[in-house]
């Protein structure tokens, strides 16, 4: 039955304070704080573009490495997460709650006993390298393995791999699995199933998991700094140094609102090649 | 719907609204008017206990509410601290700026205390009721007055000090004499320094361009100290720590054998051995002080908060809580032995001129010849992308 667009609208007036409060009203803040400047402490709220200038000269860079480190980390999650997914759905039969029981599980592990778990594993004295040593197979301890961009990708995947697997997952349990096996049944081979059917109908979900891995690892600055080591800085860093050492919360503005506009943009590109990839041929 | 309707005894809820027999309409009127009494009460000051406490909003480093708090001073006197931790001293100053009512006492970065006071964010200081400031070591309080003072007025008041030493393992490490010792080959990839920029350019600073006011270098040294900087980066340190707590995990994880650190992160080493020396090029000390905000709400109250951080209990509570030193001379035989066997109480005097040195605030308006505060924060930002 038809509501009443008065109804429909008071319906969504709660939501959509909620959107307006949390979500728009301060990014509004910080893209308009954005054109002001500051000088010994103090704002000034005189318009001004030099924010954006300094984030092209000083940031192009940064900027450039984070999301490259972002894409690696993102396509990594995205791929691991849609076997894991596909896994639990598919293979896993009766195990298959038991895993996504334990993928969830891992999300209350929290966000820096990861980190630590990492360079605990990584380290100099980390298990990788006194197994390694035991086993008779290095002589001195790899100091490579940790405090380097590999580090922070092989961190953050972990990290993000739940907020990845659960999406994914999903999409894929809205797949029959009839669909599977007539395409089985009519002579499809294992890739042309995943290709035309599997992935076409897991498409919101693959961009769900890439878009919140990419996001969450674009604007992160603790991981690179607790494992990325000397030459590991990304954007995130230099925006919590902008805000807080520098009291510059214009500039950070700035660096903020380009990476969110960066981020999406980026993802938007992705999707529409995903997409056009991923049409029924 | 009618709310005065009968039920039987099993439905208990609407029983007892049946109690007070109302109309929508009584009940709409009846909120109306228990919301305009509340608006009334917010108004004329709320709700409050019949004897409530004193709040005091501090806005502080988290551990140094141990010195405010030392004792039942707290209890015995009907106040409460609303604490506010710091994440760098420049939030004091933001908050101080945006909504000085919020901060009642704090402790702001000591060489930006007379900025402060010179903009008008601190309250001078009566020293009158401060009674305990007069038991303060001499050499700290010379130290101190510098930074501290105003137009001869006293805007913030010791309660502790450290300094940045060069840490090292020294179960690996024999005792080092210079900055530079930390450049050997055979510390290359097994050293680190923090991401303090302040210590860092005071520290490196002064070791490479030989100025001993680090934090007024001019432009070319800066660029001198920032160039050094870089290629130390790229080519000896193991990492820059994220935090001085973690430079005493990396020694403990055995990452590191040296560091530019603070005394107090050689027990955070754990079973390493951490110590430390005082180089011959200097070492940067910091001194932490309480200060007044301008618009505090309760004068008094924070008098008497700051003379109990400076008192026998409150210097104890707070030193041993954060394994910092004191300032107060009569604390000291309340002290640890590990306390006492950390930090040089015996000849504070000649340790503060000898060792340390005590930095001023950097250049916040460009002079044409000496590098800013923005300068070095470019700097310190054009090491961290090299």
């Amino acid at each position: 039955m038809p509501r009443h667009p008065l109804v429909v609208a008071l319906f969504a007036l709660p939501a959509t304070l909620i959107f307006l409060l949390f979500f728009v009203g301060p990014f509004a803040y910080f893209a308009v704080m954005s054109f002001w400047s500051v000088s010994s402490y103090r704002i000034s709220r005189e318009f001004t573009f030099v924010n954006y200038l300094d984030v092209y000269r000083e940031y192009f860079y940064s900027l450039g490495f984070t999301f490259a480190i972002a894409l690696a980390i993102a396509i990594l999650t995205t791929v691991i997460a849609f076997a894991f997914a596909y896994l639990i759905r598919f293979r896993a039969g009766r195990w298959g709650p038991a895993l996504l029981f334990i993928t969830l599980i891992t999300m209350f592990g929290g966000y820096l006993v990861k980190i630590y778990a990492w360079r605990t594993i990584l380290g100099t004295t980390g298990i990788l390298n006194t197994g390694l040593l035991e086993l008779g197979i290095i002589s001195e301890p790899l100091p490579w393995l940790l405090y380097n961009p590999g580090a922070v990708v092989t961190t953050l995947t972990h990290f993000l791999l739940p907020f990845s697997v659960l999406p994914i997952y999903g999409s894929l349990r809205s797949i029959s699995d009839a669909q599977l096996a007539a395409a089985r049944d009519l002579g499809a081979r294992p890739a042309r199933t995943l290709f035309d059917i599997v992935l076409p109908q897991c498409e919101l979900g693959l961009v769900v998991a890439f878009m919140l891995a990419f996001f969450i690892a674009a604007g992160d600055y603790i991981t690179p700094r607790l494992v990325g080591g000397t030459s590991t800085a990304m954007v995130g860093n230099f925006v919590e140094n902008q805000f807080i050492t520098a009291l510059d919360a214009p500039q950070s503005s700035a660096l903020a609102v380009a990476i969110l506009l960066i981020s999406a943009g980026t993802i938007l590109g992705l999707r529409s090649i995903l997409h056009r990839a991923l049409a029924v041929r | 719907m009618k709310l005065n309707r009968t039920h039987s005894a099993a439905d208990g809820l609407v029983r007892v609204r049946s109690l007070v027999p109302m109309t929508r309409r009584q009940l709409m009127k009846g909120t109306g008017a228990l919301g305009a009494a509340a608006l009334g009460m917010a108004a004329s000051g709320g709700l409050r206990p019949a004897q409530a406490d004193t709040n005091i909003k501090a806005m502080v480093w988290e551990g140094y509410d141990a010195f405010l708090e030392g004792g039942d001073f707290l209890a015995k006197n009907g106040l409460t601290l609303d604490k506010t931790y710091i994440g760098a001293a420049e939030e004091i100053i933001a908050k101080l700026r945006l909504n000085p009512r919020e901060v009642d006492v704090s402790t702001p970065y000591f060489i930006q205390v007379d900025f402060m006071a010179a903009e008008g964010l601190l309250q001078p200081l009566d020293l009158e009721k401060i009674p305990n400031f007069k038991n303060l070591f001499p050499a700290i309080v010379d130290a101190a007055r510098n930074n501290m003072t105003y137009e001869d007025q006293w805007y913030s008041v010791p309660f502790t000090w450290a300094s940045i030493p060069l840490m090292y393992n020294a179960d690996e490490v024999e005792p080092l004499e210079s900055w530079m010792d930390m450049l050997r080959p055979e510390f290359k990839g097994k050293s680190a320094i923090p991401a303090d920029p302040t210590s860092v350019f005071a520290t490196w600073g002064r070791v490479v361009t030989g100025n001993q006011s680090p934090n007024r270098m001019t432009l070319a040294e800066l660029d001198e100290t920032i160039k050094f900087l870089i290629d130390m980066k790229k080519n000896h340190l193991r990492t820059i720590a994220a935090s001085y707590g973690e430079l005493g995990d990396l020694f403990a994880r055995k990452e590191i054998l040296v560091g530019e650190g603070a005394e107090w992160v050689a027990p955070l080493a754990g079973e390493v051995r951490v110590e430390w020396s005082y180089p011959k090029e200097g070492t940067m000390t910091y001194i932490e002080g309480y200060s007044m905000g301008v618009e505090a709400s309760d004068p008094d109250a924070v008098y008497a908060l700051i003379n109990n951080a400076l008192s026998v209990e409150g210097q104890v509570a707070g030193a041993e809580y954060n394994g910092l030193p004191i300032t107060n001379a009569e604390a000291l035989p309340m002290l640890s032995e590990a306390n006492r066997a950390t930090y040089p109480y015996d000849d504070i005097a000649s340790f503060f001129t000898t060792n340390l040195r005590v930095e001023e605030m950097y250049l916040l308006e460009a002079d044409g010849t000496n590098a800013t505060w923005d300068d070095y924060i470019q700097g310190w930002e054009t090491v961290m992308k090299a």
